[in-house]
């Protein structure tokens, strides 16, 4: 994917750009606000990360006018503003994700992978077949060596969740916005725990695993390393 | 106290302006007077040369010409006490009678200035009498004209002049001096604001303005200015107490952090050691950040800006969701959770839903740290007279009826949970949450456990939804 990154702060913009290579992107940094509308605006980006507080022209501004040029690359809010109020206007300016520093790098490329390989909303894969999982999600079945298993409802969302994202991370924040719409940090191991439990049911003994844990971060499905 | 000019007073200004309307008033009043009372005396005066007229001419019907002219000549000798005039003429104009020489015949009425009157022998007119006013008739053998001075007019009218100059005066004075006398007043009052608000400009933020019993329009601004005062107060100390957490609450982990990684640069470590280290370092930034959030959240919604965003939230769902969420969380720690929510009929709360996920997410996760393993928890939704009512009972140790208060302090961990994490920050949260929410947050005794209850306001727009 082609990356850019509209941030100031030279260390910040460093290490991310570095963490994005590693994961195989392009990537490329502006360290103001004006430059970075420019660049961003002609370059034909997959993903946008922008910080809020830019000198010159901040982070808001900058997606207001690229959504106003219909731009159309995602874009992800890379702020140290993190009241909630500041989440709505984040959103509201037309931004797709947004972050609060300080923030766990794998988190950060989880979310900007998430962001870059979203389906067009025309067609959604609903057969997923990894190993010997058959999965369909317009049916809601679920198979395991050719054996049904059975899912609550929950265990099924957080299912689809991963394998919509198949082979990449999703973080536990992740999950908790996407299967239970929570955006909170919560005290206990509510991911762990439920993902613990599909796990139970996915991935029986003697079974590839399939749904592996990325540590301290969160999971994944594949059936490859 | 802010000096300013007489002038420039509000109070004066108002009581000059009431004067000048006063002014005005009067003279109008006057000026009706004036003219309706000129003209009842014009009448008067009129109708009485037309009786002496008509008692003339009867007596011309009776006596004759000559008697006439007797009559006349009698009633002049007595008419300068009361202004009046008479004339009497042949039918070719000569004199014949009366105490004025000829003078032209005219059609109706006329006023004619003393000095144009050529009088008969000595007069002395009344100063006030100007004119006379009066007219020709004509009798068998010549005309007879009778006129009466305006002496009586002119009187009046003068009486009523004063009357309206002094009328003016007073009430002008009196509208001054009544409104001087006010202005000073609230001069006064908005001199004691101008004092308190100076005062809290200057930092005696408990300053607040006297109230009068009154309970007038300035007693009205001296509440308003009350009140938004306790709010910056309460904002201050809302602020100061912020700091005083960061500082508290931050300053620990870091200088825990700095030890670890003094320790790990001076002494010669291994690899393991330094990855140790590092790994430390990460989770104690994780919680600074953590408490860090917690505390400009608590503070962000204390300030209640959220409220103008809020929409109407079926509570319903959103337990049945957070309960789902925590089930297995509580089945590991061998709790059981469970959820008394009935999916209808829908219990609706005007409110933030991030916030009231965050509020029972928050009090179920309470009961699940800290109560002993094998607890039944409980999450009841009722609506008892439209008012929603959030119930988490659970079956632990409970919080001491004296303890129960400090719970909600800042920072405040019971004794025994000092151990397990958490900022202390989770049941400030979840007060501030309710009462952003106008809520109500009670603890009670579960016997055993603890009993929480958030009782949402009642709602007003129950049947619209």
């Amino acid at each position: 994917m082609y990356i850019l990154i509209i941030e100031d702060d030279e260390q910040t913009a460093r290490l991310v750009k570095q963490s994005l290579v590693e994961h195989g992107h392009n990537v490329e940094i502006s360290n103001n606000g004006e430059s970075g509308l420019k660049h961003a605006a002609v370059g034909g980006f997959d993903v946008l990360v922008i910080d809020r507080m830019l000198p010159g022209l901040d982070g808001l501004s900058i997606v207001q006018r690229l959504r106003s040029m219909n731009v159309t690359s995602a874009i992800l809010f890379l702020t140290a503003v993190g009241g909630i109020e500041d989440r709505i206007e984040g959103f509201e300016s037309g931004a797709d994700d947004y972050l609060v520093k300080p923030f766990a790098l794998g988190e950060l490329v989880a979310r900007v992978t998430a962001l870059g390989r979203r389906p067009p909303s025309s067609y959604e894969e609903f057969l997923f077949k990894i190993a010997d999982l058959e999965v369909n999600l317009i049916r809601r079945e679920v198979k395991r060596a050719g054996e049904i298993i059975h899912l609550q409802p929950r265990e099924f969302r957080m299912l689809e969740v991963l394998l919509r994202n198949r082979g990449r991370v999703v973080t536990r924040t992740m999950l908790l916005e996407q299967v239970w719409d929570l955006e909170l940090d919560p005290k206990t191991s509510i991911v762990q725990t439920n993902v613990s439990r599909l796990r139970l049911k996915i991935d029986r003994p003697g079974d590839i695993p399939l749904i592996r844990t990325v540590r301290g971060l969160g999971y994944r499905i594949d059936d490859k390393d | 106290m802010i000096k300013t000019r007489l002038t420039q007073r509000t109070a004066f200004r108002l009581a000059a302006l009431v004067a000048v309307i006063i002014s005005l008033t009067n003279l109008v009043i006057f000026s009706v007077l004036f003219f309706v009372i000129s003209e009842q005396l014009n009448e008067n005066l009129k109708a009485h040369v037309n009786e002496v007229r008509q008692t003339l001419a009867d007596v011309e019907v009776s006596g004759g010409f000559e008697g006439l002219a007797a009559m006349v000549n009698r009633h002049a000798q007595v008419a300068q006490s009361n202004e009046d005039i008479y004339l009497l003429t042949d039918t070719s104009d000569r004199y014949v009678a009366g105490n004025i020489k000829v003078i032209p015949r005219f059609p109706g009425w006329k006023t004619i200035a003393w000095n144009e009157l050529p009088l008969i022998g000595s007069w002395t007119v009344p100063r006030a009498s100007t004119a006379v006013v009066g007219r020709w008739t004509p009798v068998k053998n010549g005309a007879l004209f009778v006129g009466d001075g305006n002496g009586d007019i002119n009187d009046a009218q003068h009486l009523l002049l004063k009357g309206l100059l002094w009328g003016i005066g007073l009430s002008m004075l009196s509208a001054i001096a009544g409104g001087y006398i006010l202005g000073l007043s609230a001069q006064k009052r908005i001199a004691r604001m101008e004092g308190v608000l100076g005062a809290v400009a200057s930092g005696k933020l408990e300053a607040r303005v006297p109230r009068s019993p009154s309970a007038d329009d300035l007693d009205h601004v001296a509440a308003l200015i009350n009140a938004t005062l306790d709010r910056l107060q309460a904002l201050i100390a809302n602020l100061r107490q912020v700091s005083t957490d960061i500082a508290h609450d931050l300053r620990t982990p870091i200088a825990r952090m700095r030890q670890k990684l003094e320790v790990v640069q001076t002494k010669r470590s291994d690899l393991a050691m330094y990855q140790s280290a590092v790994e430390e370092t990460v989770q104690e930034i994780d919680g600074i950040s953590e408490t860090f959030d917690a505390l400009l959240r608590i503070s962000e919604i204390e300030a209640g800006a959220r409220k103008t965003k809020f929409v109407d939230v079926e509570l319903n769902s959103l337990l049945i969701n957070i309960v789902d969420a925590l089930e297995a969380v509580a089945d590991e720690r061998n709790h059981r959770l469970i959820g008394s929510i009935n999916s209808s009929p829908p219990v609706i709360v005007r409110g933030d839903r991030k916030l009231l996920n965050q509020l029972f997410i928050n009090l179920i996760e309470n009961a699940i740290v800290h109560c002993p393993s094998g607890t039944e928890i409980r999450v009841e939704l009722t609506d008892e007279d439209g008012r929603p009512n959030v119930k988490v009972r659970d079956t632990g140790a409970g919080i001491p009826a004296e303890e129960r208060e400090k719970v909600f302090r800042r920072l405040y961990r019971l004794e025994k949970s000092r151990s397990t994490r958490g900022s202390g920050l989770g049941l400030s949260l979840v007060l501030a949450i309710a009462e952003l929410h106008g809520a109500a947050v009670t603890l009670a005794d579960n016997n055993p456990g603890l009993i929480v209850e958030v009782t949402f306001p009642e709602r007003r727009d129950v049947g619209s939804a």
